[in-house]
């Protein structure tokens, strides 16, 4: 159960993350234990919940599931068991507007079997063709004329004066990156793909 | 595995990490830098088996690192890391990113190493 702001993060994550890397993202990402307790919260997560009216602390919340009504609840106690079990990624789209704002997120489900889950949703309808190539380009490309994009998830980070991580999806980028990218890692990818594992024949 | 001497190069602060301690773990010997000008540097004062090295970075292409580094070192190993399609170099492998590291250390394990 989720204790407070000052809970470290669970045994399963820490040698795989920093938690002030994982505050530094934005996106919000929660640390769940296998029956879908939160463990812990980003400081994403907290801003997300405080700019839209929720309670950053989570006590009204101490299970993920206890924030989904209806039908739907059943439906996501089973993608997290699944995850837990089949120790595969899951992804989903979702609409999750406000009366002014139309938004859709994207929800991604890292399993670390058999401890827990990190569950990740960033915003990406944010940047899109309508906008225009070039506006885009203006917003991410950097001081070196670059734009840096996550190999795996193939986010591209926005550059921020504040040092946090801004990953968002460009769709055109997604499917062919732009001429000048340098590829990366973002956070959660570099944590969940390329963690410490025995040495090979050892 | 014949432990080697490996330079990574690569601006992205995450995949750099990540590639030193994997590799480390492995039981090679891991430098690193974020840019090809201190690789440079690095390579006028130490010798390496392998140069694996980012495509697009500040200042510098791989490539061009690759050929500044072989006129140091002649018998450098250079592996590109990129995410961009693939180009024929000769003597340069090219290694798609996302970098799956079991591919990766394949590719290291079947290098000559001096004896």
């Amino acid at each position: 159960m989720y204790r407070g702001a000052d809970v470290t993060l669970p045994e399963f994550l820490s040698p795989l993350y920093e938690s002030h890397a994982l505050d530094q993202v934005d996106s919000s990402l929660a640390a769940l234990d296998q029956h879908a307790n939160i463990l812990w919260v980003n400081e994403g997560w907290k801003r997300f919940a405080l700019a839209n009216g929720g309670d950053a602390s989570l006590e009204r919340f101490p299970s993920y599931l206890d924030g989904i009504g209806g039908p739907l609840r059943d439906h996501f106690q089973q993608v997290l068991a699944s995850a837990i079990t089949s120790g595969e990624v899951f992804q989903l789209e979702y609409h999750c507007s406000t009366p002014d704002t139309i938004r859709e997120f994207r929800m991604r489900v890292l399993p670390f079997p058999p401890a827990g889950l990190l569950v990740e949703h960033t915003p990406i309808t944010a940047y899109a063709a309508p906008a225009g190539e070039a506006a885009i380009e203006a917003v991410f490309l950097d001081e070196h004329q670059q734009i840096h994009q996550c190999s795996n998830c193939r986010r591209v980070r926005k550059p921020t004066s504040d040092g946090i991580e801004v990953w968002a999806w460009v769709p055109e980028w997604v499917v062919r990156s732009h001429p000048q990218t340098s590829h990366g890692l973002c956070t959660p990818c570099r944590g969940y793909y390329y963690r410490r594992r025995p040495r090979r024949g050892a | 595995m014949t432990a080697l001497r490996i330079l990574v190069v690569e601006d992205d602060r995450n995949s750099r990490e990540a590639f030193v301690e994997l590799l480390g773990g492995e039981g090679h010997e891991v430098d690193a830098c974020a840019r090809a000008d201190a690789a440079l540097a690095r390579l006028e004062k130490a010798t390496y088996d392998v140069l694996l090295t980012d495509l697009v970075m500040p200042g510098m292409t791989g490539l061009d690192l690759i050929a500044a580094a072989r006129a140091r070192q002649p018998s450098l190993r250079c592996f590109i890391m990129t995410g961009q399609p693939p180009q024929q170099v000769p003597g340069v492998v090219w290694i798609g990113k996302p970098i799956a590291l079991d591919r990766l250390l394949d590719s290291l394990a079947t290098l000559p190493t001096e004896s």
